[in-house]
């Protein structure tokens, strides 16, 4: 085994290699800056479009970053829409989180009802109104677009750049690789730690075989790579992914083993076979010792793509100290009984592993917060936390 | 009290803690029970998974009877429970404190009604 290089991405992506502030970890302020700079103009993701597959399906969330309730609907044209949830009689809160499907969003308070395009459709005794143009009454819109099947919003209505020109190179790399895949699992929790710490721990490899020494036992880390170092790293623009190397030696548990025999097409753990075809940015180096790719798509949302399902992981930053995070697992239509049981296992098993990578988060803000540090050192292979640090500061000043 | 079919009489007894409709019921069960139960399922579901498998693999799953539901159910809570036993013998990973089990909350989604 010849010694890592330890400038192998810093000679790559010219990132450097020095100790990084964790100031924008604790401050107010760089909060607030994120806010209004960075998140009320970032396109963010809030889910697939089939999971509003009908006209009249609709989803509603609460968004505590860009301080709004957001209503998202399918319209009568099928497109998908989406409205700050606010009645512009007295602004009140029209629907409650949560999802359904309906002709239209009535306010409970005086009963102004809107079509599924935000439209004012009824306005209770118009007539009681002076000067009243109905047309100038709708919920106003936020931004959509689609991207792969998911559904993205801004909240500039103006948007500095597209949705395809902010997916910029993501575009391709991930071309049909999510067709045919649907939710199966879902699970949600909020953190007392800031939403780049979070990310940060879900995005290096360099932890596992410390924090994961337990469960992930030899599966991640093998006489080849005891350090579990990337498979490859990729940067695109602010985006970016690391490919996470699995030993190909790793003999597994009796029901982890049989789970994976249960499935009609073996589709994980990867082999040359299923791994050959993927699309470019899913496993880029197509090494069969693979087990899932961690990528980001800035700023938030995080693609865990493995062979035969992927993670979608949404960061929601709650305050520069909390952050409530979704979990969301897709694989294919389970055909058989057997499929069903296979896939059981990797949605269970990725709970509980990033419920370890969440062990630490709430610790290391603490201690960021006492200030008696000002810097984190990071190594080669921790380039994704640097990369994401990096790219948020720059857009703050790129925008400022 | 949740039937399963008769060639998996060994398992019954097992039927009314472990058949759980949903993943968020089956999550809050593991955490909640003892090793001893955990462990006491564990040894009567491994040898039996394979025969579950195929006996459920003969149906179809958009129409599986009630008695074959509860034993998709039954292999299902066999995966949540695997790794207290394979891995951390202890009902969930206390080893390195992984964020607690509590605090998370697993949604139960349509997909998990129409089975
Ligand atoms: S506030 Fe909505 S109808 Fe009056
Ligand atoms: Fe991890």
């Amino acid at each position: 085994m010849n010694k890592p290089d330890s400038l192998k991405y810093a000679h790559q992506y010219g990132l450097g290699s020095g100790p990084m502030s964790v100031e924008p970890c604790v401050s107010e302020a760089y909060f607030e800056r994120e806010r209004e700079i960075l998140f009320k103009h970032a396109w963010l993701c809030m889910g697939r479009e089939d999971e509003i597959p009908n006209v009249g399906d609709y989803m509603v969330k609460d968004i505590d970053i860009l301080q709004t309730s957001v209503i998202i609907a399918r319209g009568k044209d099928n497109k998908i829409r989406a409205f700050h949830n606010i009645c512009p009689h007295r602004l009140n809160k029209v629907m409650q989180p949560g999802e359904g499907n309906t002709r239209g969003f009535m306010c409970q308070f005086h009963g102004w009802t809107f079509d599924l395009e935000g439209k004012l459709a009824h306005c209770t005794n118009k007539e009681l109104f002076n000067d009243f143009d109905q047309s100038k009454h709708g919920m106003p819109a936020l931004s959509a677009d689609l991207w792969e099947g998911f559904i993205f919003i801004n909240h500039d209505q103006n948007p500095r750049d597209d949705l395809k020109t902010w997916v910029g190179d993501y575009a391709e790399m991930y071309a049909g690789y999510f067709d045919g895949m649907s939710l199966h699992g879902r699970w949600s929790v909020t953190v007392d730690c800031n939403w780049k710490n979070f990310i940060d721990a879900n995005t290096e490899a360099y932890h596992a075989p410390t924090l994961h020494r337990q469960s992930l036992r030899d599966s991640f880390a093998s006489p080849d790579n005891p350090n579990c170092a990337f498979n490859a790293v990729e940067l695109h623009g602010r985006h970016r992914l690391g490919s996470v190397y699995a030993n190909p030696g790793y003999q597994p548990m009796p029901i982890e083993g049989k789970s994976f025999t249960y499935a009609a097409t073996p589709l994980y753990p990867a082999t040359a076979e299923t791994t050959a075809n993927l699309p470019p940015g899913v496993n880029p180096s197509k090494n069969p010792a693979w087990a899932f790719d961690v990528s980001v798509l800035f700023p938030t949302m995080q693609l865990g793509t493995a062979s035969g399902w992927y993670l979608l992981m949404m960061y929601w930053p709650i305050a520069v100290d909390k952050t409530l995070f979704e979990v969301s697992f897709y694989c294919y239509e389970a055909e058989t009984a057997g499929d069903l049981i296979a896939q059981e296992y990797p949605a269970i098993h990725q709970r509980d592993v990033i419920r370890e990578d969440m062990s630490t988060l709430e610790g290391t803000q603490q201690m960021i917060a006492s200030g008696v540090l000002k810097e984190m050192v990071l190594c080669d292979e921790e380039i994704t936390v640097r990369h994401n640090h990096k790219s948020v500061n720059d857009y703050l000043n790129e925008n400022s | 009290m949740p039937q399963l079919p008769k060639e998996f009489k060994s398992l019954q007894p097992f039927a009314p803690e472990w058949a759980l409709a949903t993943r968020e019921a089956r999550y809050h069960k593991r955490i909640s029970s003892s090793m001893e139960e955990i462990k006491a399922y564990y040894d009567a579901v491994l040898p039996q998974l394979d025969a579950m498998v195929e006996h459920l693999n003969r149906h179809s799953i958009k129409n599986l009877a009630a008695e074959d539901k509860n034993l998709l159910r039954m292999a299902f809570s066999a995966i949540e429970i695997s790794r207290s036993v394979e891995v951390w013998n202890a009902p969930d990973n206390v080893v390195h404190g992984a964020y607690p089990a509590e605090k998370i909350k697993v949604h139960t989604l349509p997909y998990e009604q129409a089975l």
